[in-house]
Parts: C-alpha cells; structure tokens; sequence
C-alpha cells in the first residue's frame, strides 16, 4: 500500500474536519446538519488516507473500471451535497438578516419616540 | 381612513424633501424607510416632517416597503399609499389612487395608458410588458403595469401579503395578491423615466433581472 504527500493532506483535513464536529457539539451550536456533514466528511477523508486502496472496492461496487473514476464521482456527488447545503443556508442567513434589519429599524424607532415623550 | 406614506429611500438626498412635501399634502402620515443611505438623506426627511425607520444595512427596495408595511399595520392605519423618493412618483396623482382604493384592495399607478411607457428604454419596456402579460396570465388579473412602485393598498391585504424578495419585489407581491383573489385596479399616471439619483437597474441588475423575476414567479406559485 503507496503512501504519498495527498494521503497526508487528507488526513490533516480530515482530522480538521472532525474537529469541527467535536466543536459544534461542545459549544452547543445545536447545527445537526452541520455537525453531520463535518464527521461525515472528516471521517471519510481519515479513511480513504489511511487505506488508499479503500477506493479500487467503491469502483467495483459503482461498476467502474478504475478507482479514479470512483474517486471523481464520489467527490462529485459529495461536492453536490455540499454546495447544496451551503447554499441552502446562505439563503436561510440572508432571509434572517433581512428580517432582523426591519426589526432593528422599527425597535430604533420606537426608541426615539419614547425618548422624546 | 387613515392614511400612511411609505417612501423607500436610498441615497435620495436631492429629491426626497420635495417628495415628502408633496406627499404629506394628501396623507395623514409620511414615513421614509432609509435603506442605510450614505448622503443626508434622513436628516432632509426629518427636516421636512417625516417619520424615519432607519435600516442597519442596505437591503433592496423590496425589503425597505417591508419594513414600511409593518409599521402601517402595526399602527393600524388603513391605507397605504407608496411613493418613490426620486421624483419619478408625482404625489399630484395620489388623491386620484386613493379614491379608486375606496373599493378595492390594490391600487397600481399604470405607466401604460398614459403613454409613459414609451419613453423608457427598449429593453425595459420589453421587460415590463412581458412581467405583466405574464403576471396577468398567471394570477387572472387585468393588470398593465405590474413593475409600477406607484401604488395603494388596502393595510388588511398587506397583513396576510409578505413578499420576499428584498430587490425586485413588485411582480411577486402583484402574483401573489391576485392569487389570494384581492381586487386590484389600475389608474393611467404619468411616470418619466427617472432624471435624479441611480437606478435601482444596474448592469448586475439587468443581468441578474431575468433569473430573479422566474425566482419571483416560481416562489408565488409554488409556495403561495
């Protein structure tokens, strides 16, 4: 089994993303999803960077003929997922953002008002 | 009936006076929403009289109307009239909207029997014709002008009537009240393109414009 510099980043990124896992649930964040995509990704990337070969089993089981097809199209889907994820919650921030901005501006109204009676 | 102006503004500081002026000739109340404007225009809607809800951050025009529909309904006024700060809105034609509101939910200031409409540029007329035809297919309502801001509504229909889209709102909340059956009119007003401050159609705007309206449309009849 070849090891390589890649294996090692991956690792590192892996590790970094259980971390992050480890921290939202420590600092009760309460973000499941967020959590789930960390531990998900971190754990996956720890396990295709300790067992590089992990990925010629994924090609067979998917039918492809190499493993780096396997790897382009689990990374692919995975990319998917997480794009999807994070574009959902940018929507989700923005609708807050902009409903707190309303909220801001009425409560600071309010304010002068009683401030002048 | 009591009744409330709404003036969306954002750096509007060399027509929003004159446009308070006018407005609050025919309102019991004139409130100018500052989108988080960089030049003086709070201080100039202050000196002239109206009530200013400040907004932390720029937002669009969509979401600075929203902020002034919730202060009409919060304070129980019964009609809303809305206004552009930049000048393009004559504030002459208000008396005319608010008597055709006696009996009907919304009332829009149309651009297309009075002509108007020919004087803005091709691609923009071709954009509002279309929104509309679109608008007035979808929602079954008889409509010309469905990207006017120029308009009057009833505060009930506002109550139940939150239109999300923070920049180009218009077409959603027009589809939007059509399929919730409000009785929406149209008054011919005249309405030049705009001569003061920028406009609201930049060139991300106008690139952005055609994916935002199919947003627009699709939340509307999908969610609503």
């Amino acid at each position: 089994m070849a090891y390589s510099v890649v294996n090692l980043v991956s690792l590192v990124i892996g590790l970094g993303l259980l971390a992050n896992g480890y921290l939202v649930v420590n600092r009760e964040h309460e973000e499941f999803l967020l959590f789930l995509v960390s531990v998900g990704a971190g754990a996956g990337l720890v396990f295709v960077s300790l067992l590089p070969n992990a990925f010629e089993t994924v090609a067979t089981v998917l039918g492809l003929e190499f493993k780096t097809h396997a790897i382009l199209v689990v990374s692919n889907l995975a990319l998917f997922a997480l794009v999807a994820y994070l574009l959902n919650r940018l929507a989700k921030l923005y609708y807050r953002l902009s409903r707190l901005n309303e909220e801001v501006s009425i409560l600071k109204h309010e304010l002068e008002e009683r401030s002048d009676e | 009936m009591r009744t409330v102006a709404v003036i969306p503004a954002y750096d509007e500081s060399r027509t929003v006076g004159s446009v308070i002026e006018g407005t609050a000739e025919h309102v019991d109340r004139v409130v100018v929403v500052d989108d988080c404007s960089d030049d003086d225009t709070v201080d100039i809607a202050r000196d002239h009289g109206a009530t200013v809800l400040e907004h932390a951050f720029n937002t669009g025009v969509g979401g600075a109307v929203r902020t002034g529909y919730r202060y009409a309904v919060e304070r129980d006024y019964d009609l809303v009239v809305q206004v552009d700060a930049d000048g393009q809105h004559d504030p002459g034609a208000i008396p005319r909207l608010l008597e055709r509101a006696e009996d009907c939910d919304m009332v829009i200031a149309s651009r297309h029997y009075s002509g108007s409409l020919e004087e803005y540029p091709l691609v923009r007329r071709v954009g509002i014709r279309g929104l509309t035809r679109t608008v007035a297919a979808l929602g079954d309502v008889e409509v010309t002008d469905v990207t006017s801001g120029f308009r009057v509504y009833r505060t009930s229909l506002l109550e139940g009537l939150d239109h999300g889209a923070d920049r180009h709102w218009a077409v959603e909340q027009t589809l939007a009240a059509a399929r919730q059956g409000a009785d929406i009119e149209e008054v011919s007003v005249e309405m030049p393109p705009r001569e003061e401050g920028d406009s609201q159609f930049t060139l991300d705007t106008l690139v952005l414009y055609p994916f935002r309206m199919i947003d627009a449309i699709a939340r509307s009849l999908v969610f609503r």
